[in-house]
C-alpha cells in the first residue's frame, strides 16, 4: 500500500537503495522504498543443498541471469546480436539486490579513476574526486563489514580494516608464488565478508559457497547490513512493488511513482523526492518508460543521454592446472588476492588505462566438469583438473562509448507488459588490446606459480557490473545527473547506482556504488528545504 | 541427498573387479536385458512416455557419457538415471533433448547394426553418440549437462573426487590465517597509484 506523504521514494532495494535509504532515515527523513522482488529466505539459498551448483549453473531460480531465472519479479533483457562479443547481463531482483549472490570483492577506485580525461586524455573526468568520496567509502566499509589489510602500495592509505584478512589457503599461496617470482604487485583483497564477529554478524566459516547465498550473513548483503537498520529507523520497504513509471506533475517535477503491487494492481506512491536505484540496466529502462508531455523521450532524457555509455567489465579468465592438490573450492569466494601491477596507464603496453588481475576462487566439481570431455577419458581428465586448478581474471576498464547503450526492446515486455530493456554493445579496440595483455600476463603468473598448462577458460566474458547509462557530469549537455546525482532535467529526481558512473575503472564497482549512495543521501538531506 | 549406497574408491574398484571377472567368464549375457551393472528391469527408472527399449537406451547413453573407469563408477551406478528422471519433471526441454537423441540413436543403431542401441558394444555406442553430438549439438549438450549434473551432485562422487562439500550448517574447513609476512617485498615497493 502506498505510504502517505513520504519525503523520499526510493526505487530498488539493492546496494545503492539500501545504503541511501538507511542514511536518509538516519537523518530523520521519511523514506519509502519500492522493490520489485521480495526478501530472500536464507533457508532457500542453494548453498544449503547438495545440488547448489546446479541451481546456478543449470538455470535454477538462483541463476545469475534474469533471462534464465525467470522469477515472477524478474524482467527480461535482450542483447542485440551485432556479430561480436555479447555481454551477459546478470543481476538479482530482491531485497539486497545483486549483493545476494555477489562475490563480495570490495576494492575501491583509484584517485586517477576520477581524472581519466585530465590524466590520460580519454573519456571524461568525474565531477568529484577520490577525496570527496573517501569518507563515504569509509562509512560504507563500516556498515558492510570488511576484512582485509591496509597498507597496499597500489592504493591510497586507508583505515585499518574492521576484521583481518580471510585465509587464502594453498590456492592463494600458490598464486603468491607466481607473483613473487614475477616480482609483481599483489595484495590480499578487501572483501565484504567478515573474518571475525562484527556488528551482530558471525565470522565467515569458509564454506566456499558465497555466490550461492550466505545463510549465516558473514557475507555482506544489504538485506543483512543496511536494511535492518533502515527499517529500525522507520523506513518503509514495500516488496513486490514493480515500478512502471515515474510520474511528473504540471511543473515538470516528479510527483511519485506508478507501480504494480503484488496483486498486479496499479498504485500511486507520491513523494517529494524520487531516487532511482535500479542498476545500470533497470534505471535507464525505467526512465525511458517514463514518458510524458514534458519528457516525450523519457524522463531526464532531454539530451538523449539516458541509456548511453553502457559499460561492463570485460574480463578474461585464465586457468592454470597444477600437479599439486589445491583448495580453491573452499574458503570465501570473493578474491583471496589481486594484483594492480597493470592498473595505471602505461602507453607502452599498447592501450590506455588498465586492469586488475583478480584471483577468484574456483567452484565445485560440477562447474569444473563442464569443460571435461565425456566418455572413456572423462575421469582421468576430471582428476587432472579437480582440485588442481587456479585462475586469474583480468578485469579490464571499459571506456564509455555512446553507441553502447540500453534502449527499450520494441517487442519484449515483462509480466506486467512493461517494455523490456535491450542492450547494444561493441567491445572497444582499446579494451580488446587490454584483454589480450591481461590474458598473457595472467598466464605468466600461473606458469611462474607452477602451472603445467594454462587455458583461456572462457574467452572474452564480462562481470555482472552494469554501469554508465545515466552518467554524472557538470555539463548538462553530455550527462544525465549532476555531481550530487540529481537529474539535470528534474530538480527533485536523483539517480544513484552504477548508472551514474562516468567511467568504470578497473575494479568491482559495489563499494563505489555504496559510497556514492551515502554521499547522495547527505546531499539530498542537506537541501531538504527545497523538497517542496 | 542419497545415502542408499556409500561408495569409496576401494569399494568401487572391488565391485568393478567382480563385474570384470564375471564378464570375462561369459556371465554377462544379461546385456540384452540390462546393459549396466546390477540393474534389473524393475529397477529401471520411471520415465513417463518412454518404452522399455528407450529406458534401456537411456541407461546406455548416460553410462557411455560417464562410464565406469579409473576407479570411478558409471553414471547409472550412482543413480544419475533417477536424478535425470527427476529433472524431466521440471524441464520439458530436457525430455525433448533425450527423446530426440534416443530417436536418432535407435534409428542409426537399426540402420547400421540392425540392433537396439543398448545391445551395441561400447565402441559402437560411442561412435553413434559422437554422430549425435555433431548432428545435434544443442540436444547433446543438454543431455550431457544433465548427466554431469546428476553425477557431480552425488555425495558419493564428491568423496571420490576429493571434494569436501562443507555444508553451510557445518563448522567449515580449517584454513591457516593469512601470513602477513608474505607481503614483505610488496610493502617495500614504491606506491603504484598516481597522485591527482
Amino acid at each position: 500500500m502506498p505510504v502517505e506523504n513520504p519525503d523520499v521514494v526510493v526505487i530498488g532495494a539493492g546496494a545503492a537503495g539500501a545504503a541511501l535509504t538507511w542514511r536518509l532515515s538516519e537523518h530523520g527523513a521519511k523514506v519509502v522504498c519500492l522493490e520489485q522482488g521480495d526478501w530472500v529466505n536464507p533457508t532457500d539459498y542453494p548453498s544449503q543443498y547438495s545440488d547448489f551448483e546446479a541451481q546456478m549453473l543449470r538455470g535454477g531460480d538462483f541463476s545469475l541471469s534474469p533471462n534464465v531465472r525467470r522469477r515472477p519479479e524478474d524482467y527480461p533483457v535482450s542483447v542485440a546480436n551485432n556479430g561480436g562479443f555479447r555481454p551477459s547481463i546478470s543481476m538479482f531482483n530482491a531485497v539486497g539486490g545483486t549483493t545476494i549472490h555477489w562475490q563480495a570483492h570490495f576494492p575501491r577506485f583509484h584517485p586517477s579513476d576520477f581524472r581519466v580525461k585530465s590524466l590520460d586524455g580519454v573519456a571524461d573526468d568525474w565531477p568529484l574526486t577520490y577525496q570527496d568520496l573517501e569518507p563515504y567509502y569509509n562509512l560504507n566499509d563500516q556498515m558492510m563489514g570488511v576484512s582485509g589489510l591496509h597498507g597496499d602500495p597500489a592504493n591510497p592509505p586507508r583505515t585499518p580494516r574492521a576484521t583481518p584478512p580471510l585465509p587464502i589457503g594453498r590456492y592463494g599461496d600458490t598464486l603468491i608464488r607466481g607473483y613473487e617470482k614475477m616480482g609483481w604487485h599483489w595484495w590480499v583483497a578487501d572483501q565484504a565478508i567478515i573474518s571475525r564477529a562484527y556488528d551482530g554478524r558471525p565470522p565467515c566459516l569458509l564454506h566456499g559457497k558465497c555466490m550461492y547465498g550466505c545463510p549465516i550473513g558473514s557475507k555482506a548483503s544489504t538485506d543483512r547490513t543496511y536494511w535492518p537498520k533502515a527499517l529500525a529507523n522507520g523506513a518503509v520497504l514495500e516488496t513486490w512493488a514493480r515500478s512502471r513509471e515515474i510520474m511528473v506533475d504540471s511543473r515538470g517535477r516528479v510527483s511519485g511513482v506508478l507501480y504494480h503491487d503484488r496483486d498486479g494492481r496499479l498504485q500511486e506512491q507520491p513523494g517529494k523526492i524520487v531516487v532511482v536505484c535500479c542498476n545500470g540496466v533497470g534505471t535507464p529502462r525505467l526512465l525511458l518508460n517514463s514518458k510524458s508531455r514534458y519528457f516525450p523521450d523519457g524522463l531526464a532524457n532531454s539530451n538523449g543521454m539516458v541509456g548511453r555509455n553502457f559499460m561492463v567489465h570485460p574480463t578474461r579468465f585464465m586457468e592454470g592446472i597444477f600437479k599439486e592438490t589445491l583448495d580453491g573450492h573452499i574458503g570465501p569466494f570473493g578474491a583471496p588476492l589481486y594484483s594492480q601491477e597493470f592498473y595505471e596507464t602505461d602507453l607502452s603496453r599498447g592501450f590506455v588505462r588498465g586492469y586488475t588481475m583478480v584471483s577468484g576462487r574456483t567452484y565445485g566439481p560440477l562447474a569444473h566438469s563442464r569443460r571435461i570431455p565425456w566418455g572413456a577419458n572423462h575421469h582421468l581428465e576430471m582428476a587432472r583438473h579437480f582440485p588442481h586448478t587456479a585462475g586469474i581474471a583480468a578485469l579490464c576498464e571499459d571506456l564509455p562509448n555512446e553507441s553502447n547503450r540500453i534502449d527499450l526492446d520494441p517487442d519484449l515486455t515483462d509480466s506486467h507488459g512493461i517494455p523490456a530493456p535491450r542492450v547494444t554493445y561493441t567491445l572497444g579496440d582499446n579494451t580488446a588490446r587490454m584483454l589480450e595483455h591481461g590474458a598473457a600476463r595472467a598466464a605468466e603468473v600461473l606458469k611462474a606459480a607452477g602451472a603445467t598448462e594454462v587455458h583461456d577458460a572462457r574467452g572474452n566474458a564480462n562481470m555482472a557490473h552494469l554501469m554508465g547509462t545515466a552518467r554524472m557530469g557538470a555539463d548538462p549537455r553530455r550527462s544525465v545527473v549532476n555531481p550530487a546525482n540529481r537529474a539535470h532535467d528534474v530538480e527533485n529526481l536523483f539517480i544513484v547506482d552504477g548508472s551514474s558512473f562516468v567511467t568504470s575503472a578497473g575494479v568491482n564497482p559495489t563499494s563505489t556504488i555504496g559510497a556514492l549512495a551515502l554521499r547522495a543521501a547527505d546531499g539530498i538531506w542537506e537541501r531538504r528545504s527545497e523538497w517542496n | 541427498m542419497s545415502t542408499k549406497k556409500k561408495w569409496t574408491r576401494r569399494s568401487f574398484i572391488e565391485s568393478t573387479f567382480v563385474t570384470s571377472v564375471t564378464s570375462r567368464a561369459g556371465l554377462t549375457a544379461v546385456s540384452s536385458v540390462v546393459p549396466t551393472v546390477g540393474r534389473s528391469q524393475e529397477e529401471l527408472p520411471e520415465l513417463p512416455g518412454f518404452d522399455q527399449a528407450q529406458r534401456l537406451d537411456f541407461i546406455s547413453i548416460i553410462d557411455e557419457i560417464i562410464p565406469a573407469a579409473d576407479g570411478m563408477p558409471a553414471a547409472s551406478e550412482v543413480d544419475v538415471d533417477r536424478y535425470v528422471a527427476t529433472l524431466f519433471t521440471q524441464d520439458q526441454g530436457l525430455i525433448e533433448a533425450f527423446e530426440s537423441g534416443l530417436d536418432f540413436l535407435r534409428e542409426k543403431a537399426a540402420e547400421r547394426y540392425e540392433q537396439n542401441f543398448s545391445n551395441l558394444d561400447s565402441d559402437q555406442r560411442i561412435e553413434l553418440l559422437e554422430q549425435l553430438e555433431s548432428t545435434d549439438p544443442v540436444s547433446f549438450r543438454k543431455v550431457r549437462g544433465a548427466v554431469y549434473e546428476g553425477y557431480y551432485t552425488r555425495p558419493q562422487i564428491w568423496h571420490l573426487v576429493g571434494y569436501q562439500p562443507h555444508p553451510t550448517n557445518s563448522e567449515g574447513p580449517v584454513m591457516e590465517p593469512f601470513e602477513e609476512s608474505s607481503l614483505e617485498r610488496v610493502r617495500r615497493s614504491p606506491k603504484l597509484y598516481r597522485d591527482v
